[in-house]
Order: C-alpha cells, then structure tokens, then sequence
C-alpha cells in the first residue's frame, strides 16, 4: 500500500523505520538512508545550485539530528568531483563515520593521478602543511579535488593512523554495515565493483595522467567503472542502490557481473530501486528488473541534463513504467534554458555556441519510509514527483 | 560597485635575472601567444627589464618581480602566467608574495568625495593648527585573519587618473614565504601553491575590503 | 639625460610600483636597449641558461640603468560576461565544454557546443579534453571609441614544475601506502 505525500515528512523516522531519501538536481545525486534506530549511511553528495553546503547536511538539520554520531557509514561512488560535491564537507562533519572508497581508489595509479592535479604535500618537513586548505571559489577545480579534501583532512587530524583507520575500500563482497544482534536486523553490503572494473578503472586514470608539464583538469569522465552498487536488508525488507552500473555482455563487468558474480543479492527481492545510470538503457539489465526487484518496486532516480538527449528519456520512463506504476524521479529530464539579461550577451552566445544546456536545476527529494515493506509512505520536495502517464504523454510531446 | 578602473598584479622578491624576462622567453615557452605580442613596448638593460603588451605589464629588477594587469578578463591568465613562469624558473629564490588589487573609484560628487576623506581622516584635530587640512594619502596596515604569514596593507588617495573627485584604492596581500617552511629552496613552490589556492579568495577579500571601506566611508 | 638609481624606485616590498615615478622614455638618450637573444653580459659558455644569480660584467657594474617606464595602459574594454570553461569532447568541427558563470557565479553551469573557428590558431594545439579557457563579452574601445563587440576565447597556459612532478609521484607512493586496506 503506498501513500503519495505532496511534500517530505519532517519528523526524524521511528527507530524502526527504513527511509531511503534521494536527491538529486541534474548533476551529481545524494542517497540518505536511516538503518533503524538513529543510524545513518549516505551515499555520495551533492548541493543546491549557489549553496554550498551538501544536501544531505542541510536534510540532517531540516530532521534535527545531529549527523555527529549518527551517520555510521559514508559511501563514495564516484571518484569525479561533478558527483561527489560537498562529500569532503560531510566527511568532516561526520567523524564517527567509516568511510568507503571504491577499491579502485586504494591504488597507486588513483593517488599518481590525484597527486598530478592536487599539490598534496603531506609532508613538509615537520612542519604540519597548512596550505592544503582547498578553499577555494572556483569552480573550475579538477575532478579530484573532494578527495583531495578528504586526503589532506587525514593531515590536520591529531593522527594520520587513527584517521586511515576509518578509511576502507568497497569491491563486489565488502560488508559496510551489519547489526544483525539488534531489532531491525540491518546489513549494508556492495555488489560492486568487480576486479575487472577495478583493472578498467585503473586503466582509465592511467590514462589521464598528464603527459606534460601543461596542466588542465580531468575532463567529464565517460563512464564510471569505479561505481559501487549496494544492497541493504532491513528486516526482511531489501534496497538496491543502483549507483551507475551499466549493462554489459561480458560477465566480469557491470551488472552481469554483480548477478554471476561471488555474492549476488540474496535473501529476498528489493522493494526499493535506485535505477542506475538515470534511468539510461545502458543501466537497464532485464534480469535485475525480473529477479531482484518486487513487481511493484519502488523506482527512484534522478535525471541527467548534459547531454543532447539527457536521461531519462521517453522510451526510459516508457520502459520502466511497464514495469511498475511506482517511478519517481528527483527532477523532471529536461529543463528551460538559463536565460541571461544583457541583451549583447545573449546575442553573442547564440552566435557562438551551436548548442547550449543548463547542467544543475532546481533540488528534487524523494523520501521513502516504511516499517514493514507493506506500506510505504512516499513524499516529494522541489520538482520531485511521480510519473504519470499525464507526464509521459506531455513529455513525448516535448521530446519531438 | 563599480569602478573607473581597477588592476591586478602579482609581486614577486627575491633575486631574479632580469634579461631573461623578455616576451620571446615568454613566447618560447608556451606562456603567452604571440597574438599577445604586437604593439609591444619594451625595454632591457642589465639591471631591469620592462614591457607592456595589450594586457599585461611585466617589470623586473634583481629583487623583484611584478606582473599586473587592468583587464579584469585576463585576471586568471595573470596567474597562469606568473605560476608557470615560475614552474619553469622553480630554482628562484624568493623570499614575499604580493597580490594586489587597486581600484579607481568616481565619487562623482564633491560632497561626496569630501565626506570620504573626512570619514577616514577626521580633520578637527587638524584643524586647530592648519589652515586648510586634506588627505592626500592614507596607509592602513592589519595582521591577516587567514593562515598565510604576512599582512594586508591598504592605501588610499586622491585618484590621479581620474579629473576630479576620484579616489584610488590599493589592497596589499603581503605573504612572508619563507616563514610557510623551513627549506627555504621550496618558497617558490609555496608561491605557487598559495596563487592556486588562494587566488580567488584573496581578490574576494580585497573587493571586500574596498567595498566596505567606501561605502562605509560615503555612508557615515 | 635622465637617470635613477635603483634605490629611488617607490617600492614596499609587495606593493606595485607607484607608477608616476617612471619616466617617459622620449626623454633618455642613450638608452642601450638588448635584442631579444642572448648578450654579452651573460657567460658566453653557458650562454642563456635562466639562472638567476646573475653577476653583471665588472664594467657594467659601475652603470646607472635607466627606469624607462610606460604610460601604463588602462583598459578600455567594457566586460559584460565571463566564464570559465572546461574542454569535455573535442571533434572535428566543434567541441563541447562545461562553462562556469564568473559574472552570477550562484546560477547552474551549462554545457555548450562551439565551433572550433572561435579559437585562434595558436591556441588550437592546446584544445584537448580537460582544457581550460576563459571566455569574455564586452565591447572594446568602450570610451574612446569606435565601440565593437567582443567575444573572445582564451586558452589557459599553465605550467607544472619538473621538479613538483618526481615529488608528486613520490607523495603518490607515500599516500598509497599509509591509505592502503587494512589487514581483516
């Protein structure tokens, strides 16, 4: 039984009580999910377009918890900055929690790469190094420059060795989280990434490595082989965060990978989705969606808006609503142009550039709570909302 | 708030060579275009180099350096520039950084005008011995409320680019580089690395400075 | 003819030069200027090596310099728009960058497509993904005139020091090891 909230609800969950919150506002997207009994995980970060503080922070006080203790775990999927804003900001806030990078990212080639873009300089003598204090306006930083944070955060702790210990690395069979002692029973565990992808990974950021003395910053990466998938169980109520696993004909790679692999999901069918990939067809496995996923599921996702045809697109929500009435996103797929006032300016744009989208739209929150998997209460923030075959119907319209 | 005209420049000492600081160096490796190059004025001699493209104005002596710029447009690629130069030149031994902003401000009205240097500087005192007191300059020094060693000094002064009624304003960022480490061999590196990181965040604080003052000045 | 020691220059550490001190140059005679190249004054055998411990020749030594300034050039160029730009994809006709708004720096970043015509050709080795550039509307000649409109994109040069690349790598290795998995 559902039960569609035109708005979130702003009282903490019960302690008994499953919440998945995504957000997302075209770029970059957030997960929240309560474990029961004031216990926390957050997936990846992003903010508000002109805000600077993560999303999920601002949630945190819009509940008033205090994120100190409470957030237990903090995963990070992706390795580019445009994913991850705000991430480093959470990490501080956040010192009771353990923090999982993809394995990839525990490599010498991910630290050779961070290092080519961020002067690190951890060591100064013995003098503690003061100047890696990445503040800085810019936008324009390199897309390593949230991990950099969280690095050189490690430096002006009391001790670098008590720090590293609340670093660890996520592959296909890490266990994040377990409290199988205690009501409700919770387990926290990644899918992903396999060694192939690891290898994938790894080969990618050798590949961005800058061959000269020249600097840019690492361009908007392709793809994401670093991605970490998760499951979650929650009494017998099971989540499956999606992260960006892509669709793959090799089994070592992608979701094939995850349902062949060591440790697929197991125990049950998730009653909650985060589709990956923005809904693409290239995150869309038929086998997850007929195995793994109730028939009702609860589809959740966020839209992509840089590219000519962003995600998701008609034949996307086309696809997934024939596979369950429940899907909702963040933000609607497309939105208006950024309009600009001088009118010089906006006639030398046109004449520059042949075409031209907005990247970061308004804030979507979906925030889902159950307590039994039966029902769920379903709230919506900003432009998040369900889809409708009304929406469906307009947005074909639109995408002609 | 805006201005008649406002600059940047970037202030390097230590002891430099100044023959080598012609725009064929630059040119040659790769720092400047050469479409940045025509219309250039230039001038070398043993102990100071000088030149001045469509942008940008380059002087060095044996103990300092100095990049500047009145295109607000280009205020990156003055970094850039300076950064790069001094990769390529990363033996350097320098010693202080400055990044600077000035700003010149049309008060438009000479009551105004007035009311700024009288908030500044209150002339009763003055008064009392002098005929006819005015500002002709003003130097405000303060400690940095950052993690950088060094000061900020401000200036301000009846502008002689503008006819009339216009104030010049001039924000120092001064970073002690040698007191950031204990190899001195590595305050290059440490200049580079605080025009990476700081760069917006010190022009930030200097408008900011500017502002307030003058508005506050204007206001009181 | 005009001359000044070094020492009257109006410097205080780190502040810019105070630019009515310099002179106008029509003014000085006798102002030996350097080609662009090499001179005498630099060790013939180690010819332009960019050091900067410089010893002057001891004849020169005894030389008064001449502190030519320049007017110095205020600009002239009214900005009305400037972003930053990231290169994203670069194809044959166009490429395809992430801009950062510099003028409303709150408002959301855009993607854009550009024709490659719109870089001049000295720039153009440097258009590789992950390129910087920093692109800028206004009208040139704003107060003097003729007024024209400008839109003009610049390709960012930006140098890493060779000596930084062996401490990076270094750092790397440093980093990985602390970072590496802990034992179960």
């Amino acid at each position: 039984m559902q039960q569609y909230l035109p708005e979130i609800l702003l009282s903490p969950p019960r302690p008994d009580e499953l919440e998945i919150s995504l957000f997302g506002p075209g770029r970059g997207e957030c997960v929240v999910a309560h474990l029961g009994n004031n216990k926390w995980l957050i997936v990846d970060s992003c903010l508000a377009k002109g805000n600077s503080e993560p999303v999920a922070l601002q949630y945190f006080n819009r509940l008033n918890i205090d994120p100190y203790d409470a957030v237990k775990r903090i995963i990070i999927s992706h390795w580019h900055d445009d994913h991850i804003k705000g991430i480093s900001t959470i990490v501080k806030h956040c010192p009771a929690a353990y923090v999982y990078f993809p394995q990839a990212l525990q490599q010498e080639e991910f630290f050779t790469l961070l290092t080519s873009f961020h002067s690190i300089d951890s060591r100064a003598g013995s003098v503690p190094v003061n100047l890696a204090d990445f503040v800085r306006a810019e936008d324009l930083t390199s897309g390593l420059s949230e991990i950099a944070r969280i690095v050189s955060h490690a430096y002006q702790q009391e001790s670098v060795h008590r720090y590293k210990r609340k670093i660890k690395y996520a592959d296909d069979s890490t266990i994040i989280y377990e409290d199988r002692g205690n009501s409700p029973r919770v387990g926290v565990r990644s899918l992903s990434p396999s060694g192939k992808m690891v290898n994938n990974a790894l080969l990618y950021f050798a590949g961005l490595i800058p061959p000269s003395t020249q600097r840019g910053v690492i361009p908007y990466p392709e793809k994401n082989d670093a991605s970490i998938a998760i499951w979650i169980e929650f009494n017998n109520i099971f989540v499956l965060l999606g992260g960006d696993l892509e669709d793959s004909t090799d089994h070592d790679l992608g979701w094939l990978a995850v349902l062949h692999g060591p440790n697929p999901p197991q125990g049950g069918k998730a009653s909650i989705f985060k589709v990956p990939h923005h809904g693409s067809a290239n995150g869309h496995n038929d086998q997850v969606w007929r195995h793994q996923l109730l028939p009702q599921v609860h589809a959740i996702l966020t839209p992509f808006y840089g590219s000519s045809n962003p995600p998701p697109t008609h034949s996307d929500l086309k696809r997934m609503i024939a596979l369950t009435e429940h899907v909702s996103f963040t933000a609607p797929p497309r939105i208006p142009k950024k309009k600009y006032d001088d009118h010089v300016v906006r006639k030398m744009l046109s004449g520059t550039v042949t075409e031209r989208r907005t990247l970061v739209g308004q804030m979507g929150h979906i925030q889902i709570r159950t307590r039994d998997g039966e029902r769920f209460t379903v709230g919506y923030d900003g432009p998040a909302a369900l889809v409708t075959s009304d929406f469906l119907k307009e947005y074909e319209w639109l995408s002609r | 708030m805006n201005y008649d005209s406002e600059g940047v420049s970037i202030v390097l000492v230590g002891n430099f060579n100044p023959a080598i600081f012609q725009p064929a160096w630059f040119i040659l490796n790769g720092l400047l275009p050469e479409y940045d190059s025509k219309d250039q004025k230039i001038v070398i001699l043993p102990e100071i180099c000088q030149f001045q493209l469509d942008w940008l104005r380059i002087e060095v002596t044996g103990n300092r350096f100095l990049a500047a710029t009145q295109h607000p447009e280009n205020y990156s690629a003055l970094r850039d520039l300076v950064i790069s130069t001094f990769s390529i030149l990363e033996h350097t031994p320098v010693k202080q950084l400055g990044i600077n902003k000035d700003v010149h401000y049309n008060a438009e009205d000479e009551n105004v005008w007035h009311k700024i240097g009288d908030t500044l500087a209150p002339k009763d005192i003055w008064k009392e011995t002098l005929k006819k007191p005015g500002l002709t300059a003003l130097k405000i020094q303060s400690p940095r409320n950052d993690k950088l060693p060094g000061n900020i000094n401000i200036h301000l002064a009846p502008s002689s680019q503008l006819k009339q009624y216009g104030v010049h304003v001039s924000v120092n960022h001064h970073i002690e580089l040698t007191e950031l480490l204990e190899n001195k061999e590595q305050a290059v590196h440490k200049s580079i690395q605080v025009l990476e990181s700081h760069w917006d965040h010190l022009l930030q604080s200097a408008d900011e400075i500017i502002e307030t003052t003058l508005t506050k000045a204007m206001q009181c | 003819m005009l001359t000044a020691n070094i020492s009257d220059y109006d410097f205080n550490g780190t502040e810019p030069v105070n630019p009515r001190l310099l002179i106008d140059p029509s003014m000085i005679d006798n102002v030996e200027l350097f080609s662009q190249g090499h001179d005498q004054t630099f060790d013939e055998k180690e010819g332009f090596n960019g050091r900067t411990e410089f010893q002057p020749a001891a004849d020169q030594a005894k030389r008064k310099f001449v502190s030519p300034p320049f007017e110095v050039k205020t600009s002239d160029f009214k900005l009305l728009q400037l972003w930053h730009g990231r290169v994203d994809k670069v194809y044959k006709e166009e490429f395809v960058a992430t801009i950062f708004d510099k003028t409303d720096p709150a408002s959301s970043p855009e993607q854009v497509t550009i024709s490659k015509e719109e870089i001049d050709l000295e720039d153009s080795e440097l258009l590789k993904p992950g390129a910087v550039f920093y692109w800028s509307i206004g009208y040139s000649n704003y107060t003097k005139g003729p007024r024209q409109r400008i839109s003009r994109i610049r390709l960012r040069r930006l140098m890493l020091p060779k000596g930084q690349i062996a401490l990076q790598k270094r750092e790397a290795k440093y980093l990985a090891a602390i970072f590496a998995r802990n034992p179960a």
